[in-house]
């Protein structure tokens, strides 16, 4: 009876949702390099002050 | 009492502050109809929902906030098309507070930018906190101290020239006037002329086969974008002969008088802080620089962009004071008779390293105490400032020698060593000091660190981190590519390349989320800012008009009162009291 209740308890439950893994420094510099690749131009475009500032 | 007691300094108790011109990111993809200026305009509704707000009294477009600091529109053309979102964090004491506001600023600018979904230009957009855009124009970081201005015939020789530089103040006013005056004649005569040529040229269209040289002449050339640039540079050049006599006058005398001991001992060591507080840049050839913004340096001591100089030392808020708003005209100007007053600092990038900041400015805060207290002399002085600072930031291996004035020459490194080894002992002579101690150990470790293992210094030093990453991306990286590393490094928010590594611990933290949350909201205890945020919560919803000295209340219809928060801090209140 307790291990019906508790399986029962078990499939009612909402599931948590996983926590974000935390890349390690590798794969965020990997991360990094590969979006140093998407359309560079457009982002250098961007940014972009014209006449400067102090 | 002996000499020694009275002149004693605590270490880093100074008050001290930091301006950020942060460079506006809008995606390509969005709304291209707008200005830099609306996006600020979006950004202060925004702002104002989370914390009160106040209108600056000062000779720029702004708001001081409730945790003390303050956001401006960094307008570069009067059109306010182009501009920077710029920041000036609360005053602060020590360089472990000054951090804490510095990265509240960040996280408050670029989270409420990145969540603008309200109002006529509600336009989310990012902050990119550098100080070199992808073209090579230079804008980012001041650094400001408290400190004694001059002291014995050099204090007395800068204030007689004060009084005597006085009356250039009202006629430098009056000129101002007259030539608003003149600007308004011409744009009455430039209206007039818009009509009239549109009047002529309906008359004179059917005789002309091809009317659109004609129709240029008499209509589109006031109204189309080089014209507008030679009007803007013919006022400015017009403003600037104008304010000629008084900015001459003021020039020559700061130079004979404003921090001379500073400029004389700490220069060499301001020269050779690249190595430790350079963000690093890729310039046009695509080589690497230490420091960002070293490059564009080009005086020692000037205005900062009265003509085309970019100083070293600052002077430029000792000119601006003369031109402040009128209700505070008298009181600024008296107040540049204190001995006191705010050494402006413009070598110097914007941090995204939290190791480089706390060292860029408790380094620097240190050497001050030592030398106002008369603990720092015989420094390494160089024989080519400008020069020296270009080849230091120029060589990331740190080899390069620079020439002293006695014929020795010596790297970047050994500079610092030598102020290191100075403060060490003026530090072993105090009480202990938990906070000077923590410095002093972190930048021996970092000059170790830059000599013996660099890779130790990957999230701790800017230009070791972007050094460490154009590294990863390869020899064959374009040089789009990379330059994209350089930039988007210094992008606020979670898809920066700095926050990126910060996220996954890649970085070295020295404040908590917790302190920086909490500096958002409250201003730092022990500073005028603590008097100032008060005043703004107290009296959020009212008019009021705020500046770094004074807060403006209204009275009644006919009278405000003016709150001058030096003399309230150092008097009345007792929870804003800076701490034993």
């Amino acid at each position: 009876m307790t291990t019906q209740l508790a399986q029962d308890q078990h499939h009612a439950a909402p599931s948590l949702p996983e926590a974000p893994s935390i890349p390690t420094r590798e794969e965020a510099v990997r991360n990094i390099v590969a979006d140093s690749l998407r359309a560079p131009r457009t982002y250098l475009d961007e940014v972009v002050v014209p006449y400067g500032g102090e | 009492m002996s000499l020694t007691v009275a002149n004693s300094v605590q270490p880093l108790r100074r008050l001290a502050g930091l301006e950020t011109e942060y460079a506006i990111r809008l995606p390509a993809s969005a709304e291209s109809s707008r200005t830099h200026y609306d996006l600020y305009q979006g950004l202060i509704p925004a702002l104002h929902l989370r914390l009160p707000l106040a209108n600056a009294a000062l000779d720029k477009k702004g708001y001081f906030l409730a945790n003390g600091g303050a956001i401006w529109f960094e307008m570069v053309r009067m059109s306010g098309e182009f501009g920077l979102i710029e920041g000036s964090t609360p005053e602060c004491r020590g360089p472990r507070q000054l951090l804490t506001y510095q990265r509240a600023q960040d996280r408050l600018f670029s989270e409420t930018a990145a969540d603008i979904t309200h109002g006529p230009f509600a336009d989310p957009f990012t902050l990119v906190k550098n100080c070199r855009d992808s073209v090579g124009n230079y804008y980012g970081a001041q650094e400001n101290y408290e400190y004694p201005f001059a002291s014995g015939l050099r204090l007395a020789l800068w204030r007689i020239g004060l009084v005597l530089v006085a009356p250039l103040v009202p006629l430098t006013r009056l000129g101002m006037i007259a030539l608003v005056l003149f600007y308004i004649i011409l744009l009455v005569l430039l209206v007039a002329y818009v009509i009239l040529g549109h009047l002529v040229y309906l008359l004179l269209m059917p005789f002309f086969r091809d009317g659109r040289a004609i129709r240029w002449w008499l209509i589109d050339c006031m109204m189309t974008g080089p014209i507008e640039d030679w009007m803007e540079a013919a006022m400015r050049f017009c403003a600037r002969v104008v304010y000629a006599p008084l900015a001459v006058a003021m020039d020559l005398l700061l130079r004979l008088t404003a921090f001379v001991e500073v400029r004389k001992e700490l220069t060499a060591f301001l020269i050779s802080r690249s190595i430790i507080a350079g963000a690093g840049t890729l310039d046009d050839d695509g080589n690497f620089h230490l420091a960002e913004k070293a490059g564009g340096l080009n005086s020692l001591t000037g205005f900062g962009g009265f003509i085309v100089e970019r100083p070293v030392y600052t002077f430029g808020h000792f000119l601006k004071a003369a031109f402040a708003e009128a209700w505070i005209l008298n009181r600024r100007y008296l107040r540049l008779f204190r001995r006191r007053q705010r050494l402006q600092i413009g070598l110097g990038d914007s941090n995204m390293a939290q190791t480089a900041e706390f060292l860029r400015v408790g380094t620097t805060m240190l050497l001050l105490d030592m030398l106002e207290e008369g603990a720092l002399s015989g420094a390494p002085r160089l024989r080519s400032p400008l020069a020296a600072l270009h080849a230091i930031a120029a060589d990331p291996s740190l080899k390069t020698t620079v020439e002293l004035r006695d014929g020795t020459r010596c790297t970047a490194l050994e500079l610092q060593r030598w102020y290191l080894a100075a403060a060490r002992r003026w530090l072993s002579e105090k009480p202990w000091h938990e906070e000077a101690h923590e410095v002093v150990e972190l930048w021996e470790q970092t000059l170790d660190q830059l000599e013996d293992d660099r890779e130790q210094a990957v999230g701790r030093i800017d230009w070791v981190t972007k050094l460490y990453l154009l590294a990863q991306a390869g020899a064959d990286a374009s040089d789009e590519a990379r330059k994209k590393i350089d930039l988007k490094y210094h992008q606020l928010g979670p898809e920066g390349y700095y926050a990126q590594l910060e996220a996954c611990g890649a970085c070295a933290e020295l404040v908590t989320a917790a302190e920086i949350d909490r500096a958002t909201r409250t201003p730092p205890p022990g500073s005028p800012a603590a008097v100032r945020g008060r005043f703004i919560r107290e009296y959020a919803g009212e008019w009021m008009a705020v500046n770094w000295d004074f807060v403006l209340l209204r009275r009644n219809r006919f009278r405000n009162a003016v709150i001058d928060l030096d003399y309230y801090f150092r008097h009345q209140p007792r929870e804003e009291a800076a701490p034993k």
